[in-house]
């Protein structure tokens, strides 16, 4: 339909008589009621829809401070393990002044019970140290203490 | 169901963007028996009418949160119901019923005894869909013109036009003239 001019009548207000407005409405606005099962399915969904909603809202708020929190943890471990390298490479002091060290590497292993044999078989001078089961003598029960506490200490 | 919302039709909105669940329910008690009678118009049949009406309000309940209101509830709703209903109909009938066509029936039969409003019935029966449209859109709905523009995009000098048109219809038929007399 093409648009009246604007000053045509056809752009007056339109009003109705209300005797036909009253008619009118008899005919159109009849009561169908709504069943009340039908209101509750409508109402129930919309709570159900509005809990989700809340839920995701909550999900969304918290879901930054989650990650933030996984993040600190995935950079905090790696940064743990670096420390804990450092300090194992930096001072096993304990381990380092026990006389087992034969050959002062900081671990008492296999290494320390044959560098000992070694130095006895070659007849080198004995350090006071070496007497590690404390029998007086620098012998191969040394080197076998040495042997049993390394397997105990690496092998558990 | 709550007693009436005091709240207006924006607050209860913005309630419900917020989450208010009370605020929906407010708003579907407000306008559910003016969309179940708008669907009836279309549709003709009370079953679908109501289920229309409830397949509205679920449309505007997914438009939660975020749904921002331009204009009045009721032209937000009309052409939601509309072509819920039209759609309705073409499933029930695709053979026998034209897309755009509107039944845009009467609730209640008239009354043959009160003849005036039989008359007026069979006046309002022949007039083109898009006038009779209008015309209940603007009398029976108590819609602002522009609101009628905007519901059906149309422009409102379009609404005008139909309106005029559908008017003149009734105050020459000689069923209905009597209406018009001073």
């Amino acid at each position: 339909m093409i648009d009246p001019e604007p000053d045509s009548p056809e752009h007056a207000e339109p009003t109705l008589p209300q005797a036909l407005t009253d008619d009118l409405a008899t005919l159109y606005r009849a009561d169908l009621s709504v069943p009340g099962e039908l209101d509750e399915a409508v109402l129930t969904t919309a709570r159900a829809h509005f809990a989700r909603q809340r839920r995701r809202r909550l999900i969304l708020r918290w879901a930054p401070l989650a990650a933030a929190a996984a993040a600190v943890i995935l950079l905090a471990i790696p940064a743990l393990q670096s420390v804990r390298t450092q300090a194992r490479r930096a001072a096993p002091p304990d381990l380092a002044v026990r006389p087992e060290d034969i050959d002062r590497n900081g671990r008492v292993d296999i290494l320390d019970a044959f560098t000992l044999a070694r130095q006895l078989e070659a007849g080198a001078a004995a350090e006071p140290g070496w007497d590690v089961n404390y029998d007086g003598d620098v012998d191969g029960a040394d080197v076998d203490a040495i042997a049993m506490l390394a397997v105990r200490i690496n092998g558990g | 169901m709550s007693v009436s919302d005091p709240r207006s039709d924006q607050e209860l909105i913005a309630a419900a963007n917020a989450g208010d669940a009370a605020a929906f329910a407010a708003i579907y008690e407000r306008y559910r028996d003016w969309a179940v009678r708008l669907a009836y118009r279309f549709t003709g049949s009370r079953d679908d009418a109501l289920e229309v009406m409830q397949d509205a309000f679920l449309y505007l309940l997914r438009k939660f949160p975020g749904f921002r209101l331009s204009a009045r509830l009721t032209t937000f709703l009309y052409p939601v119901i509309r072509n819920l209903a039209l759609s309705r109909r073409r499933k029930k009938a695709p053979a026998s019923v034209a897309d755009d066509a509107l039944l845009l029936l009467p609730a209640a039969e008239p009354d043959h005894a009160a003849s005036t409003k039989a008359d007026l019935a069979a006046v309002l029966a022949v007039l083109p869909d898009a006038q009779r449209e209008v015309l209940l859109m603007r009398f029976v709905d108590g819609m602002a013109l522009a609101e009628i523009a905007e519901a059906l995009e149309i422009p409102v000098g379009t609404v005008k036009s139909r309106v005029h048109h559908a008017l003149r219809t009734l105050r020459d038929d000689e069923r209905t003239k009597r209406y018009f007399a001073p």
